[in-house]
Parts: C-alpha cells; sequence; structure tokens
C-alpha cells in the first residue's frame, strides 16, 4: 500500500496540474445561467442590428457579469495579456452601447469573436 | 484576474512539479555533476521560476518545456548507463595529466587546463611537490585525483602489521528525547540496557537526553539538553546583536 502511494500520489499530483493547466477550453463554456457571455454578445449583436438600445443595455449588464465569472475560473490556464485584451473590448461595447454607437459596438463585438476563439486554445 | 492567487497556483505546480522530476531523475550529488549537467540544472530551475511568476504566457508553455529538458535529461542519464561508448561521447571521460611526475601538456590542453589551474588543484590535495605525484587524473565533474608515489604515502597499520578490528557504525538510540526502539533491537538491546547505560551517566530521565548513540565498542554516547558551558568558550570580541 505504502509503495503504491509513493508512485500513485506523484501520478495524482500531475495529473492535477496538467488538468488545471488546460481547463481554461472547458472552463470558458457557460456552467450555469449568468455566465453565457457568447450568447449575451449574440443578443447584443441581434439587438444593435434592430436598433433595440433598451434590450441591448439590459444585455450588456450581464455581459459584464458573465465575463467577471469567467475570467475567475480560467486565470489559471490563460495568459494574462488575453484577459486583459477582452476585458478591453467588452469595456469598449459598453461604451459603445452607451453611446448608442452600432457601427463601434459591431466593431467590437467582431474583434471579440476573433479573441473568444484564442482564448485558452 | 487575481495575480495573487493565480501566482500562488503557479508556484505550486512548479513547485512540486520541480520535486517530482528531480526524486525521479536520481541522487547525483552536486559535487558529481559534470558541467552539462550543472548547466542543465540552471536552465530547468530558471524554466520552473518563469513557470510561477511569468503570467504574461500560458503555464502550460513553461511546464512542458520543464517536461522536455527533464526526460531528455533522464534518456541521457540512461543512455550513459546502457551504451559505454554513447556514455563516452556525452559524458567525456577521465584524463591522465600527470604521469610520474612530468606534466602531459597535450592531455591538458585537450581538457583546457591552464598549468597553474592544475597547481591550485594539486596544492588543494596538500601536495605542493609535483615529483611525489604517480598519476594525476582530472575527472569528468572537474576534480583532479591524484595518486601519489608509494614512497611519499603514510604508514597504514596494515605495512605495519598492527591487528585491526572490523569496524561497524555507530546506531542512533535516543533523538530528542524519543527512543528508537528499531534501533536498540538491531544492536540487541533492550530499554532495560539503555536505562541501566543513562543511569551510569546520572540520566534519570530519557527525556532529559538530546541525542544517544550505540558506538561500535558496544558503548552508549550520550548528549543531554543541559551542556553546562561556560562562557570560555563564547567566539565573539565584542558585543552584538545576540
Amino acid at each position: 500500500m505504502k509503495k503504491f502511494l509513493l508512485y500513485f500520489i506523484p501520478f495524482i499530483t500531475l495529473a492535477v496540474f496538467i488538468t488545471v493547466m488546460n481547463s481554461g477550453a472547458f472552463l470558458k463554456q457557460p456552467l450555469g445561467k449568468d455566465d453565457r457571455l457568447y450568447e449575451s454578445i449574440q443578443q447584443i449583436e441581434a439587438g444593435v442590428k434592430n436598433k433595440n438600445w433598451d434590450e441591448v443595455k439590459t444585455e450588456a449588464a450581464k455581459m459584464e457579469k458573465a465575463w467577471d465569472k469567467i475570467v475567475r475560473r480560467v486565470q489559471f490556464s490563460v495568459e494574462k495579456e488575453q484577459l486583459l485584451e477582452i476585458d478591453g473590448t467588452i469595456a469598449r461595447i459598453r461604451g459603445g452601447v452607451e453611446a448608442e454607437d452600432d457601427q463601434s459596438v459591431l466593431e467590437e463585438i467582431y474583434y471579440y469573436y476573433g479573441q473568444w476563439e484564442q482564448l485558452a486554445r | 484576474m487575481n495575480e495573487t492567487i493565480v501566482i500562488i497556483v503557479r508556484v505550486i505546480i512548479s513547485f512540486f512539479t520541480l520535486l517530482i522530476f528531480t526524486r525521479l531523475l536520481g541522487k547525483q550529488e552536486v559535487g558529481q555533476l559534470t558541467f552539462f549537467d550543472y548547466i542543465n540544472g540552471i536552465t530547468i530551475g530558471s524554466i520552473a521560476a518563469t513557470l510561477a511568476t511569468d503570467l504574461s504566457s500560458k503555464a502550460w508553455a513553461h511546464w512542458l518545456g520543464l517536461v522536455g529538458y527533464a526526460l531528455l535529461t533522464g534518456l541521457l542519464q540512461f543512455i550513459t548507463i546502457k551504451n559505454r561508448y554513447l556514455g563516452k561521447v556525452l559524458d567525456g571521460e577521465p584524463t591522465v595529466v600527470i604521469e610520474n611526475g612530468k606534466i602531459l601538456e597535450t592531455n591538458l590542453g585537450k581538457m583546457r587546463i591552464k598549468l597553474s589551474e592544475l597547481m591550485t588543484l594539486l596544492r588543494s590535495q596538500q601536495i605542493f611537490d609535483i615529483t611525489q605525484v604517480e598519476y594525476a587524473v582530472f575527472e569528468i565533474n572537474g576534480e583532479l585525483s591524484v595518486k601519489q608515489k608509494p614512497e611519499f604515502l603514510p604508514v597504514t597499520r596494515k605495512d605495519l602489521q598492527i591487528p585491526v578490528r572490523p569496524g561497524r557504525l555507530a546506531t542512533e538510540v535516543i533523538q530528542d528525547g524519543i527512543v528508537l526502539d528499531q534501533n536498540l533491537e538491531q544492536r540487541k538491546k533492550d530499554r532495560n540496557w539503555l536505562h541501566q547505560q543513562l543511569r551510569a551517566h546520572n540520566i534519570e530521565d530519557v527525556k532529559d537526553v538530546s541525542f544517544a548513540l550505540i558506538l561500535p565498542n558496544d558503548s552508549l554516547y550520550v548528549d543531554k539538553f543541559e551542556d553546562n558551558i561556560g562562557k570560555e568558550t563564547e567566539m565573539g570580541d565584542y558585543d552584538g546583536p545576540y
């Protein structure tokens, strides 16, 4: 038993480390109802195209909350710069929504789609 | 991103990965490391440090680098053990640099050692007269092994035909007031014998003993917590912080 543990503990330790370092791709996906970032942004895109600014503003608040949740989960497996960049994009989307500037919001949304693809890859 | 938590997690990953890999790679002593082993060790340490603190790149990338270095080091160790020819190519081989008091300049040049360095290495082995040297071998870990001519070697008990008793090891039986029963048994003694011996040293309670050994001649060496040492041995020459 002691010999088994001698090999099992280091093996399990390394397995846990590998899982933590590669968990980003899984943990960026929604695990609840208030962390659906990608869906929120798709809703914002649809709202902006329909000029439905009230709905877009509600969705933008949800988007920020969802991103905060996701950051806490993926921070151990992604680059700091990637998180900061998405932080910036989300702030710019929020700014565009407040200014009701559909052109800049759509630009940032498509920039975000690219960043999301690259996150934890 | 909470940098503090991320760094703590990365430090745990880096520290224990390094610990596991170094244990897997064997117990080679630092003094026995070749120049390559030494540099390789520094590189692995440097990657581990980057893994812990460089948040600008993924932990996984650094971790893979660490695994790569550890695997290659393990592979080279395996090759040098299994294949003598490749072992020689990878590790190098010991080289004779002095034979019968004569310096072999060609070999010295091959090993890229200066004459002054050779003299320093000889002096560090307490040899101040090069004519006393029968052979000096430069080892792959950078040390110099010296065999003196027989006429300069110290006399041994065998030379004088003095009978010797086979040597044994000393066995620890008390550590910090705790009796090590397993070691007592090893020397075929019991607690009664131990208490008897302690009483002979004027010790009633085993808890007063910091360290005790059964010496090779079966007598007991005892060191108490209470040392009763005066100020004569104090090394300080002037008042300091302690």
